[in-house]
């Protein structure tokens, strides 16, 4: 199996997430740019796994997936404490602390 | 991941034991908090901080207390909360029941289960031999393994007892909560010590982390501003931008380590770290490298992925802080030491440079920027990036060793030295944060105007006349982070710098020492605000008995540490050798 178009595939979806987490201003529009990241790391386990023609990757892509699972419901609560405290869930409403 | 040999299921929980007892203990403490009834007091009964509980309209104190009366206790003590959380404002708490503590109360006689579950995890962590393999090598309880699990036991300890003021005083009935966070966080710090196994290692990383999260966002309810009726009351904004700062990075951290990873994994196909020292040097190889540092500089903050530090410490409430800014951090270096070293030691000539970067931008940013902060979380947070960096000094060490550019025994020496250096930061930092929650802890939500002119160096002013106790522990503890002669910083630093030298890094060694001269001014600065500083305030300063403990336990390891050094020197030593395998 050629492996390269997939690792290109999973470059380009990391590096979108990361153009999303730097242009979003919305919270949950940077929480769905974290997940492509994420995504992109299942996507490079799974095509490695099957590579190397053993399952260690797809099982680690199983925990990745849980992972982000448990991160992102912990990231939506803080978006609605967020949207609770400040009245938006604009990144750019919670810059207040400075020094 | 082991495949070859059989699964022994004694075995594995034998060294998998204080992770075991930690997550049990979480458990144990979620199930109180569950079946307990709801407390009657309205002084009890905050708001929530994170959705989840529905609104259920209008509903004055009298009926809701008679709705908690008609209801059996287990239910009353899920309904209860969703009522009051939803609509009580603390506006309408009567005024001769003001907010602090009821000393009765039920769930604040839980800190103390979490106390003692904590206690008797440490003492078997002492008590029990550290030689074990878990599921044929994935975590290995080793006496590196133990000594991290006994730093961040005790780090564990003082949070709790640092904490359990703040959540009696501000969080009521969502208290037990915060233990039960810190013994989840603590459970995945205690795996990540031992974790030789990338799989692992993300899973106990993650454990550590998610927890932080919430507990960082840990609001206090704004009091007596005004709401409309049927609506949530409106919590403080600082933790929840500090939550969210702290989520963020710590969310996109995770997916750029875990891509480095996922990277490493796909050039040797096993999960094991051991196995990547057989990767062959290739350009993947150096990108999953790159993506791994750049991803535990974020997590680690170091320089210049600090940008997050001040903001969340300043936001965050300030015991969740003493125990944010110590231990994860520590582990997740050890995290990084056990990739670096165990995996890609071989490689240690790749990944020395960036490393040096990162040590060098540390040290100057953290130092630097630290001077002009008025506010004490901030000029901790900054001055938090400069002993990371410093800390990446030993991790150089050990690094020029693996590559064959210097003596085997500054490899030993550069870990001994980070060890060590970990257990005198431990109480030190911990002690200045805890003696700030004594002064500012006891306030009210801050005006949402003004919200963060409290924990300034002004507040410190005259601390000396409005408790010398406190004054005395923060002296110590600051003394020992600026590396006072003789103080157990002074040690630490020394070590760590006589390892760099040793391993031939004479140029970091000359930088780190004249930045270093800049922290002896901020941290003295701070002292001589408690000193020397004309007081606003004059009312004396009460920590209470269970915060001044903790802060009594900081500043008296601190001073004992400093006074003998030598058994902490041996016990690093030793745990270097034995992960080391000399």
């Amino acid at each position: 199996m050629p492996v390269q178009p997939w690792l290109l595939l999973g470059a380009a979806l990391f590096a979108l997430g990361v153009y999303g987490v730097l242009t979003r201003r919305n919270a949950i529009g940077v929480l769905v740019a974290i997940e492509l990241m994420a995504n992109a790391v299942n996507l490079n386990l799974a095509v490695f796994s099957r590579l190397h023609g053993n399952l260690h990757g797809q099982a680690f892509a199983l925990f990745g997936l849980a992972l982000t699972v448990a991160e992102v419901a912990v990231g939506l609560s803080i978006v609605i404490l967020l949207h609770r405290s400040h009245r938006s869930v604009r990144v750019g409403a919670a810059s207040e602390l400075k020094g | 991941m082991s495949g070859a040999s059989p699964f022994d299921w004694l075995q594995t929980l034998q060294a998998l034991a204080v992770p075991t007892l930690l997550a049990l203990s979480a458990v144990v403490l979620l199930l109180a908090d569950l079946v307990l009834p709801a407390d009657p007091h309205p002084a009890n009964t905050g708001p929530q901080p994170i959705g989840g509980r529905r609104n259920r309209g209008p509903l004055s104190f009298r009926e809701l207390r008679s709705s908690i009366a008609g209801l059996p206790p287990p239910t009353t003590a899920t309904a209860g909360a969703a009522s009051v959380s939803a609509d009580a404002p603390h506006a309408a708490v009567p005024a001769e029941q003001p907010a602090p503590t009821v000393p009765g109360s039920w769930r604040a006689g839980l800190a103390w289960i979490a106390v003692g579950q904590l206690l008797v995890t440490l003492a078997f962590r002492l008590l029990a031999p550290a030689d074990g393999l878990a599921a044929g090598g994935v975590f290995i309880d080793d006496a590196f393994a133990a000594y991290l699990q006994v730093g961040v036991l005790a780090a564990g300890l003082l949070a709790v007892l640092g904490l359990r003021a703040h959540a009696v005083r501000h969080f009521g009935r969502r208290q037990v909560e915060l233990y039960v966070l810190v013994l989840s966080s603590l459970c995945g710090m205690t795996l990540l010590a031992g974790a030789r196994d990338l799989l692992l290692l993300a899973v106990a990383f993650e454990l550590m982390g998610i927890p932080l999260y919430v507990l960082a966002s840990y609001a206090k309810t704004e009091t007596g501003l005004p709401h409309a009726p049927g609506t949530l009351a409106r919590p403080q904004r600082a933790p929840a931008e500090a939550g969210l700062k702290l989520y963020l990075v710590g969310a996109v951290s995770a997916a750029v380590t875990l891509y480095g990873l996922s990277l490493l994994f796909g050039l040797t196909g096993s999960t094991l770290v051991a196995r990547l020292a057989d990767a062959p040097p290739s350009p993947l190889l150096a990108l999953g490298v790159a993506f791994v540092l750049a991803g535990f500089g974020f997590k680690l903050g170091l320089a210049p992925f600090h940008f997050w530090i001040p903001d969340t410490y300043q936001g965050a409430p300030t015991p969740v802080v003493a125990f944010l800014s110590v231990a994860p951090k520590a582990l997740g270096l050890a995290a990084l030491v056990r990739v670096l070293a165990d995996g890609l030691g071989a490689r240690a000539g790749d990944w020395l440079g960036p490393l040096l970067g990162l040590a060098v931008a540390a040290l100057v940013v953290g130092n630097v920027f630290a001077v002009p902060q008025q506010n004490l979380k901030r000029l901790m947070g900054f001055s938090g990036v400069a002993q990371m960096g410093t800390m990446l000094l030993g991790v150089a060490a050990l690094g020029a060793s693996l590559a064959g550019q210097a003596p085997s025994e500054a490899a030993v020496s550069g870990l001994a030295s980070l060890l060590f250096f970990f257990a005198a930061y431990l109480p030190a930092n911990t002690g200045v944060f805890l003696v700030l929650e004594a002064l500012t802890g006891p306030l009210p939500a801050a005006d949402p105007d003004t919200p963060h002119d409290r924990d300034t160096l002004a507040s410190l002013a005259g601390l000396h006349r409005r408790s010398p106790g406190l004054a005395l522990a923060a002296l110590v503890c600051v003394l020992s982070l600026a590396g006072i002669p003789f103080a157990v910083g002074f040690w630490a630093k020394l070590w760590v710098m006589v390892a760099a030298w040793q391993a031939g890094f004479a140029w970091l060694v000359v930088v780190a020492a004249a930045v270093s001269v800049l922290g002896l001014f901020y941290y003295l600065r701070v002292a001589r605000a408690m000193y020397l500083g004309q007081a606003t305030e004059t009312a004396p300063v009460r920590p209470g008995g269970v915060l001044g403990t903790a802060i009594a336990l900081c500043a008296l390891a601190t001073a004992g540490m400093g006074l003998w050094p030598a058994p902490w020197v041996q016990w690093a030593t030793a745990a270097a050798r034995v992960f080391l395998g000399r």
